[in-house]
């Protein structure tokens, strides 16, 4: 059965051809990333690779889009249970499913033409940042925490567009030395990475509509963009802090630091 | 595959360059640096920087369009001893579509493409045409490999515009 798109023909003429060509990279297929995989199989996204080192757990079941509870038992990836799902709504796509880490695949996601970063550390998100700015690629990041205050606690959470030679995460301040440097595994305050399904709804959503404007002629057209969620009053906005780095130029990354470092052709 | 990928702010920098009128030359022509990355089926050329053919380094030649001397090949070669790139000749075709080289393009290009791997043996090298609202391009793997025309052109901008330019 072919797909009817014809809801979301607003989104211009060369939507269809440019969704049934870009290949879009996903690392980290948790409670948001599974989000953002689903979304883009119901947008008509064709082509896919997505990385995650883990197995479906019982303590994902709260927020894993896709998995079912036999998961578990049967010990699944996650990234089956995204291959799974994207299938299941494009049988055509061609999906790239890796259960590791998404650095050993690197050569992968090389081909890609937007990334979404879903990943729980600072340290990796920096590395990805890194690795899509050597590769000329837009990175879409998001990230949710859970921080206790003597009041209660309160969820927040981020999405943020990195572009080319625009400013980075280390430009909007996400990413700082300080950060990387007493990042510990825990995340947040209330218990062990908490996590839970709407705000991670709401972030890849967000997400998903920087990256539908991205590829479309459809919506604004900023190269940096950064969007702050509260989680407690359930809103999102633009984050204040865009405004003192928008014009910026980023000094974090230079432009000979394309490519390859070892690249050498086959010599005869 | 081979894939180009380039930035369209870029790539306007190379076309506003292109467009402007020459006394001697009816076409412009410069050098797009890149780098470059393995692919699984192929090289993922990087577009990094553009430097045109100074005024000067043009030759007055009725037979093509635009002729350069060998002090523009010369700054090219330097450059990319200096900072290990690949290069890559640019001209533009003023029309719209994807560009398809000549007889005098395809000719031209062996002429001098090879030789850009007497000083740079690890980076692939080439030429692109730019239309007016696309980009084709062809490289060289190795001083004495045939070209291949590049699969795929990705075109980094807002939106990002990939184009299937096997010609």
């Amino acid at each position: 059965m072919s797909r009817d798109y014809s809801c979301q023909s607003f989104l211009g003429e060369p939507a269809g051809s440019t969704f049934a060509t870009i290949k879009v990279g996903i690392a980290g297929l948790g409670g948001g990333g599974s989000h953002i995989a689903q979304q883009l199989a119901h947008v008509g996204i064709q082509s896919y690779v997505v990385a995650d080192p883990d197995r479906v757990e019982n303590s994902n079941l709260n927020r894993l889009i896709g998995a079912r509870a036999d998961d578990v038992g049967h010990q699944r990836s996650k990234a089956e249970v995204i291959l799974r799902t994207i299938v299941g709504l494009n049988p055509t796509a061609s999906v790239e499913a890796i259960w590791g880490p998404w650095q050993d695949s690197h050569v992968s996601f090389r081909q890609c033409n937007v990334i979404f970063g879903c990943l729980d550390s600072y340290g990796e998100r920096e590395q990805l940042e890194r690795f899509c700015r050597r590769f000329l690629i837009p990175y879409i990041d998001i990230g949710m925490d859970v921080h206790k205050y003597d009041d209660g606690y309160r969820i927040v959470g981020q999405v943020i567009q990195s572009f080319p030679n625009c400013p980075c995460l280390w430009c909007t301040g996400l990413i700082n030395n300080h950060k990387l440097t007493h990042e510990v595994g825990r995340y947040g305050d209330a218990g062990a990475r908490p996590q839970v399904v709407w705000p991670n709804g709401m972030l890849a959503s967000a997400a998903v509509g920087l990256f539908v404007q991205l590829v479309t002629t459809w919506g604004p057209k900023d190269e940096t963009r950064y969007l702050e969620y509260n989680g407690n009053d359930l809103v999102m906005g633009v984050s204040p802090l865009l405004e003192h780095v928008r014009s910026e130029t980023c000094g974090h990354y230079a432009s000979s630091q394309l490519g390859d470092p070892f690249f050498s052709l086959p010599q005869p | 595959m081979n894939t180009l990928r380039i930035a369209a702010s870029l790539l306007e920098q190379v076309r506003q360059n292109l467009s402007l009128p020459h006394p001697v030359a009816y076409e412009r022509m410069g050098f797009v640096h890149c780098r470059a990355a393995r692919l699984r089926d192929g090289i993922l050329v990087l577009a990094e920087t553009y430097e045109p053919v100074a005024d000067e380094n043009y030759v007055a030649d009725t037979e093509v369009g635009g002729r350069m001397n060998g002090a523009a090949i010369r700054i090219a070669m330097q450059r990319s001893l200096t900072t290990g790139t690949g290069i890559f000749h640019v001209h533009m075709h003023d029309w719209t579509g994807i560009p398809v080289p000549s007889a005098t393009d395809r000719r031209e290009a062996r002429k001098f493409v090879p030789d850009f791997f007497n000083v740079q043996p690890k980076m692939p090298h080439g030429f692109l045409i730019v239309s007016q609202d696309a980009l084709a391009g062809w490289l060289w793997g190795g001083k004495s490999t045939e070209p291949a025309a590049f699969d795929r052109v990705e075109i980094g901008g807002r939106p990002i515009r990939i184009l299937d330019v096997r010609v």
